[in-house]
């Protein structure tokens, strides 16, 4: 018994040193791989200060957001940082963590598929060496400790080493974001040439997944947006993600479940929900290559409206003189690229 | 199924310890073996059952063969003639498996035709069992050896950590461990004997585990990629590409072996060990005397030595050695560039035999270094999809230039670890074997680390399958 307990203690022991091993290895990695910020949108969440309105979703609003608009609505720098609906919830909550500078607002027009889906998808652990090592490393200790043991995988502990010994990782970093800067200066991706559907086999309600139970982390999210709002005075608006298709939702009595209960939860945190989802809904000629990517023209009239529901919920234009975003963004870029 | 997939290390393995240690709980003995074969055929099956019925069959056929030769009068010539038609079986079942599409196809060139593709599956294994069981059946022939028990004999057969790339286990190796099973005084669950062995059993298999993973599995994204583009790879590229897959394949297959005899030690049964640290050897001899030991000892036992072995003239000795690799080289795959390897084996082993017997000698690194090299640069010919890869690869190794390694340069790191393991370190059955205090906490912080790098390691979808499987 006495040697089954001494094999049993050394083995958590191993287990335990093996796991923080990995998790140091990957934080050493993924530390260096993110030194210059992969995307240009990464880039202006690090790098550009506050006060400034921050938009952050999935692609939805990566497309279905005119960020100049807001900007000139509200007199501040607007960065729209919105990036894929693969990553998951409690990921960009870390991040807006990490990243929310007091004084900043933050928009979060989230795609529905952040309150129905709990998984970490594949795709998105197979970029924590690169794309979202940011994500990766806004977790506290635990909780990458727990990522690196559940959902990276050796593959993805090689990845991060490789791009690690590679030379010229930085240079193409910065490449990324001069390219990705000169097309969209304010963070957000419209491309209006990408009209051929690829989700043709699949149903508007289906893909978007506006009708599944809402996820425990959905709570938990609002509750640490609602410790932002009163620790580090950062107004937070919840609102809904830009869909365009033909019967994406199904409603009850005229409203749709899932926005309801949403508004409920957020609200009872103190954070203010605005418009409705019909606010930023459009028929299927709006629609891009996928259901949550709307084209130029329903972005700049839900921007509109979005505008209009954020002046009713409260949020002033900012007297003071700031500075226009692109500006800001190149006075960053040309400080991170001089540092040694 | 895989040594390192969850349905592995988190179902099927659990449940087969499980099942065995409750008969051995329950003094259910007569259970084990039952318990032992149901789960090699699930092992095997799992996966593939279509390829199950064909393990059957020569099971089947081997041991009626088996049984036939036993009840015959040594010297009557249906004894023989039983042998010899059971031979032509296995070995024509090998054949049709493994060698119809290469066969055709240089028939095809040969005759200056369309070559015809056969959709010829390679069942999983049939290299090893085939081998296991011409050693059983020519041992009946030849020695009179008796085994009439169908239920041991299919566990001979395909007891699962051995079943699909090894070690090639001898019946009289694992047959009377067996039977030890069933008696009572042999397998305690709480004896200090099964300790050791439930010790030595994690040891081995979780130092397994971590090498295929760790190491191998790591090496395996180099070696592909610089495969897919040998043309282009400038000299110290080639070098390292040609090191990571000689460390890749040492690290895969011997943490194959490890794990195989570390489950079985788990199970109460011994099998023989395939490596010993054979990057060490001083010579092409002392290399395969270290390398896949049991493949060297049944080509030994069951080839070389039906073939006249050293006994007679000095040419026929050498001539015996020659065609034993070459053999031992298409058994590996059905491709020239395994014959190619095979050969090239054959020659230095004739090379060194003629070098020894003039009484010359170098001093033993450089013989240690020498020997390395040998390998390595034949294992281009087992790794190459074609000869002129191989050959390509083997000109950019011989053509020097100062241009730093530009694609494999992020290998460097794994071959130094793999480096240091092959040369500084004790292997892995002497640290299994080691008999210090600190024996169980080892066991125990290897198999935690183990758990947590399986654990990792199959966060993904994508499979990591041992190179030997495609034997």
């Amino acid at each position: 018994m006495k040697k089954l307990l001494q094999f049993l203690s050394f083995a958590a022991g191993g287990a335990l040193l093996c796991a923080i091993a990995m998790l140091l290895s990957y934080d050493f990695f993924t530390s260096h791989n993110r030194a210059v910020p992969y995307s240009y949108s990464q880039f202006l969440l690090e790098h550009v200060g506050s006060p400034r309105i921050v938009i952050d979703a999935g692609s939805s609003s990566a497309f279905g957001i005119e960020p100049a608009l807001i900007e000139q609505a509200f007199g501040r720098p607007v960065i729209d940082v919105a990036d894929n609906g693969s990553i998951p919830l409690d990921m960009k909550i870390h991040r807006i963590i990490k990243y929310a500078r007091a004084g900043d607002t933050l928009i979060l027009p989230w795609e529905w598929v952040y309150y129905t889906r709990d998984i970490v998808p594949q795709d998105f652990t197979d970029k924590t060496p690169d794309e979202y090592a940011a994500y990766y490393a806004s977790q506290p200790f635990f909780d990458r400790l727990a990522f690196v043991v559940q959902h990276a995988s050796l593959h993805n502990l090689s990845d991060a080493g490789r791009l690690y010994l590679r030379k010229d990782l930085q240079q193409v970093h910065f490449a990324r974001i001069q390219s990705e800067m000169s097309k969209w200066p304010l963070g957000d991706r419209k491309d209006d040439l990408r009209r051929i559907s690829y989700v043709h086999e699949i149903n508007c309600a289906d893909y978007i997944e506006a009708g599944g139970k809402m996820v425990p982390d959905v709570a938990w999210a609002a509750k640490q947006l609602a410790k932002l709002q009163t620790r580090r005075k950062i107004r937070v608006y919840v609102t809904w993600p830009a869909v365009a298709g033909s019967n994406c939702y199904v409603m009850e009595n005229g409203r749709l479940p899932i926005a309801d209960e949403a508004r409920m939860i957020f609200e009872r945190h103190g954070i203010a929900v605005v418009g409705e989802p019909a606010d930023s809904y459009f028929s299927a000629d709006h629609m891009l290559d996928t259901y949550y990517h709307v084209d130029s023209s329903a972005a700049h009239v839900r921007t509109e409206r979005l505008i209009g529901r954020l002046r009713e919920a409260g949020l002033q234009p900012d007297a003071a003189d700031n500075k226009a975003t692109l500006w800001l963004a190149s006075e960053a870029l040309r400080k991170l690229k001089s540092a040694p | 199924m895989l040594f390192v997939t969850r349905e592995f290390l988190l179902g099927f393995f659990p449940i087969v310890m499980g099942a065995f240690w409750l008969a051995l709980v329950l003094d259910l003995r007569k259970l084990l073996i039952p318990i032992l074969l149901v789960a090699s055929i699930v092992f095997y099956a799992w996966g593939n059952p279509a390829q199950t019925p064909i393990l059957a069959v020569s099971i089947l056929v081997n041991y009626c063969a088996g049984r036939a030769m036993m009840s015959l009068d040594p010297l009557l010539p249906r004894r023989k003639a039983v042998f010899v038609a059971t031979l032509v079986f296995n070995l024509g079942l090998l054949a049709f498996f493994k060698y119809t599409n290469f066969i055709s196809e240089n028939l095809a060139a040969l005759l200056g035709i369309q070559a015809h593709h056969f959709g010829i599956a390679l069942p999983l294994g049939i290299s090893f069992y085939t081998f296991t069981q011409i050693a059983f059946l020519a041992d009946i022939y030849g020695k009179g050896q008796q085994q009439r028990d169908i239920a041991s004999y299919g566990l001979f057969v395909t007891y699962f950590p051995h079943l699909i790339a090894g070690p090639i286990i001898h019946w009289r190796e694992v047959m009377p461990q067996f039977e030890m099973l069933g008696r009572k005084d042999s397998l305690a669950l709480g004896s200090g004997a099964y300790a050791s062995l439930l010790v030595e059993g994690t040891c081995l298999f979780s130092i397994g585990l971590l090498k295929k993973l760790l190491i191998a599995d790591q090496l395996a994204v180099f070696v592909d990629l610089g495969y897919k583009s040998v043309p282009s790879l400038g000299f110290a590229d080639a070098w390292l590409l040609s090191l990571a897959y000689t460390f890749q394949l040492y690290f895969d297959f011997s943490g194959y072996a490890d794990m195989a005899v570390g489950i079985s030690l788990l199970l109460g049964i011994r099998i023989p060990y395939n490596f010993n640290s054979p990057y060490r050897a001083d010579s092409i001899q002392d290399f395969w005397r270290r390398w896949h030991m049991t493949l060297s000892r049944w080509l030994r036992d069951y080839l070389y030595i039906p073939l006249g072995g050293n006994r007679g003239s000095e040419l026929l000795t050498y001539r015996n050695l020659f065609l034993t690799f070459l053999l031992g080289g298409l058994w590996h795959g059905a491709a020239w560039t395994f014959v190619m390897w095979g050969a090239l084996h054959g020659a230095a082993c004739c090379l060194h035999k003629a070098w020894s017997s003039a009484g010359l000698a170098l001093p033993r690194p450089v013989a240690v270094v020498l020997t390395f090299l040998f390998v390595n640069i034949t294992w281009i010919y087992f790794r190459a999809p074609d000869i002129h890869t191989a050959n390509v690869l083997l000109q950019s190794m011989a053509a020097p230039d100062l241009a730093a390694p530009a694609r494999l340069f992020a290998a460097c790191p794994l071959l130094i670890i793999g480096a240091i393991i092959v040369w500084l370190c004790p292997n892995s059955q002497a640290i299994a074997a080691m008999d210090w205090r600190g024996r169980v906490a080892l066991a125990g912080a290897l198999s935690g680390a183990a758990a947590i790098t399986a654990m990792i390691a199959t966060n993904t979808s994508v499979l990591s399958p041992f190179i030997y499987f495609n034997f």
